[in-house]
């Protein structure tokens, strides 16, 4: 029940239950303050006619003794000019002149001493004066009325809202409490765990919905970073491998300075190349990280493509392959230049690295609608379509590539970098050989 | 030849300094950073080696307040702080160049050396001349002798670069910085093959041969080989 009662929704049920009852009362006030004047005006009107008729009668030979003439409810009290009664039955002296007043009479043990009387006094022309008075019975059974009405009311609100509160907060409870434990399910391991929907599509369907796909996307997550690890340590275990077989081969071997100088610089290259594996890390875990964006800035795309075209170009030729690029004059964007040319780069050397000679690789760039469009391609053997989405991953390698040198951390990089700039990469076949698409947009149309 | 090394770890300090001392430098070392820019306030030294994450103060604000101080003596930032943005801030702070952890001592003495002898740059010098081997910079022409030699924009900056560092060792992974601005390792030989073609364009039917390799290290251009 605690619980209950400290839950958002019955603290809401409550509140919205308290503001109503707020409203309630107002309305109330005012119409208990409308019934109460209306009832006094018709207390007051009866009393003008009363003495209206009175004045009449008396003035026509009055005899104060009929006991017709006053109905039951309704008081006189008549004195001459010289204060001698001439007919009383209110059960008090008056004061009264001409106003309006509210009397009250002296307890005693035959009246009723709560009993108010509204009285109105008129002096007649010969002098005597006449109060005419009236028991406010009505007025109390209006206030009865209203008190009673009103206890019941707020009774009935009270126990509503909060019945109300307890039950939105049971049904609100049941559900969170079910979100709740399979979060604990979770922390325990089981990250396989999903929240059942109820197919009613209502707000509680759409949250743990959403839940369900973060906790698809963390699931993936997990996956690749547990896999990421396995290849690292795989990776990085072969050549720490070999680099303890080269020392332990020199310590055995060796007999001149010239081993021990050979079997150092063959170590060497291959801590250069465990350490490259991790600054490759590094610096997709940097880029993955959100670069501030800050630091963007306008670069021609253009002639970043030319002096990359320009590097290039005879290193394809060493390896008897041939690179064209068409590159659309003024292209601009918005970008890190540096990291955007290792991407370019990457991709660049990728195709110039994974095909054989006679490969024609083509970069071009151009202008297309919401951006701009650059497309790297080679007539090499290609990438089957069952691979492409895989060779972004992290430490993944063609079969077909793995004799040749590098991390397998290339292409996660370009990947990272891509998304950084929100740039999207398409391969597709270029009948034959791979086909990169990069897709540029302009910052008026890129996503926020 | 004075040097300055603020670096707190004690295993890369041993190193700096053996290896420094033994190439025939004079080397102070602090581990702490405010003693680092006492002791760089206090004495002359030719080039400074800063560490960016030190005891004390921190190798940015170190250099920031020697460049307040008016202390313009050249600084080398050594951090583990490797990517691109903590190089910007390393020479936006004040720092003359940046090399990250983990280096050989040989591209660390090769950036001493073009730090150290940096020349004073002369907006009116517009030709730079090794050998018999001239460049107008303003033309962008070069010639041997008498003899044109046509360049790619690339390899005029690269021969560029050379002959402003003429005799003295350039390694290549300064090369990939300043001429290519790849501020990553390649991995084709993209230093080798144009270094070879330039070559090719400069020495074809001349000597000597002006750019020698140093084996291991880099590159160096100069007359008298």
């Amino acid at each position: 029940m605690r619980n209950l009662v400290r839950t958002a929704s019955f603290r809401l049920t409550i509140l919205t239950g308290g503001i109503f009852l707020v409203f309630l009362i107002v309305t109330f006030v005012i119409y208990y303050w409308i019934a109460v004047s209306y009832v006094y005006q018709r207390i007051d009107e009866e009393m003008d006619w009363k003495i209206q008729t009175l004045t009449q009668e008396y003035q026509s030979g009055f005899d104060p003794s009929d006991p017709d003439l006053l109905e039951p409810g309704t008081y006189v009290l008549l004195q001459d000019v010289n204060g001698r009664f001439i007919a009383k039955n209110l059960p008090m002296e008056s004061d009264a002149q001409r106003w309006l007043s509210q009397l009250q009479p002296e307890p005693t043990p035959t009246n009723n001493a709560s009993q108010t009387f509204r009285a109105k006094a008129v002096s007649l022309p010969d002098g005597s004066r006449m109060v005419v008075a009236s028991d406010l019975n009505d007025i109390h059974v209006v206030n009865e009325f209203f008190g009673e009405v009103f206890v019941w009311i707020l009774a009935a609100i009270v126990i509503l809202s909060s019945g109300c509160g307890v039950l939105v907060s049971t049904i609100i409870l049941r559900r969170v409490g079910e979100i709740n434990l399979l979060a604990r399910d979770i922390m325990n391991g089981r990250l396989d765990r999903r929240i059942p929907l109820r197919g009613t599509n209502d707000e509680f369907d759409r949250l743990s919905s959403n839940l369900n796909l973060m906790l698809d996307r963390i699931e993936k997550l997990m996956d690749q970073v547990r896999q990421v690890s396995i290849d690292m340590a795989h990776d990085l275990r072969t050549p720490l491998a070999r680099l303890r077989q080269s020392l332990e081969g020199a310590r055995r071997q060796a007999t001149c300075m010239e081993d021990y100088e050979k079997a150092i610089d063959k170590a060497l290259i291959q801590n250069e190349e465990i350490l490259e594996t991790f600054s490759a890390l590094l610096r997709i875990a940097y880029v993955g990280s959100g670069v501030d964006r800050q630091r963007f800035e306008n670069v021609s795309l253009t002639d970043m493509l030319e002096t990359i075209g320009e590097t290039y170009e005879p290193i394809a030729e060493e390896r008897k392959q041939c690179l064209f690029s068409t590159i659309e004059s003024g292209l601009m964007i918005h970008a890190d230049r540096k990291l955007l040319t290792q991407m370019i780069v990457n991709l660049l050397e990728n195709a110039i690295c994974h095909t054989p000679a006679e490969t024609q690789i083509s970069m071009t760039a151009s202008r297309t609608t919401g951006g701009v469009m650059m497309v790297i391609a080679d007539t090499g053997s290609g990438v089957s379509e069952a691979e492409r989405d895989k060779i972004f991953q992290p430490f993944y390698r063609l079969e077909t590539s793995r004799t040749t040198p590098g991390s397998g951390l290339g292409l996660s990089l370009v990947s990272a970098i891509a998304d950084l700039h929100d740039i999207t990469i398409n391969l597709s076949d270029n009948r034959p050989g791979l086909r990169v698409t990069l897709f540029f947009p302009t910052p008026s149309t890129r996503k926020l | 030849m004075k040097i300055l090394v603020i670096e707190d770890d004690q295993e890369t300090a041993l190193y700096l300094v053996n290896g420094l001392t033994e190439e025939g430098y004079v080397v102070d070392l602090r581990a702490d950073g405010q003693e680092g820019l006492m002791q760089a306030m206090d004495e002359t030294y030719e080039v400074l080696i800063v560490d960016r994450m030190l005891p004390g103060l921190d190798g940015l604000s170190l250099v920031r307040r020697l460049r307040t101080a008016n202390v313009k003596t050249p600084v080398l930032f050594l951090s583990a702080l490797a990517e691109i943005e903590q190089r910007v801030e390393g020479l936006e702070a004040g720092g003359d160049d940046y090399l990250s952890k983990p280096f050989a001592l040989s591209e660390l003495k090769a950036r001493i050396e073009a730090l150290r002898r940096r020349p004073p740059l002369h907006p009116i010098e517009s030709r730079l001349c090794v050998g018999d081997l001239e460049m107008d910079l303003l033309s962008r022409k070069v010639r041997r002798g008498k003899i044109p030699i046509d360049l790619q924009p690339r390899e005029f900056r690269l021969l560029e670069y050379l002959m402003r560092n003429a005799g003295r060792v350039v390694t290549r992974t300064m090369l990939l910085e300043q001429v290519w601005e790849f501020y990553f390792d390649p991995r084709t030989s993209v230093v080798e093959t144009h270094i070879s073609r330039l070559r090719t364009k400069i020495n074809k039917g001349f000597t000597p041969q002006l750019i020698q390799t140093v084996r291991g290290v880099g590159y160096r251009m100069d007359q008298d080989a």
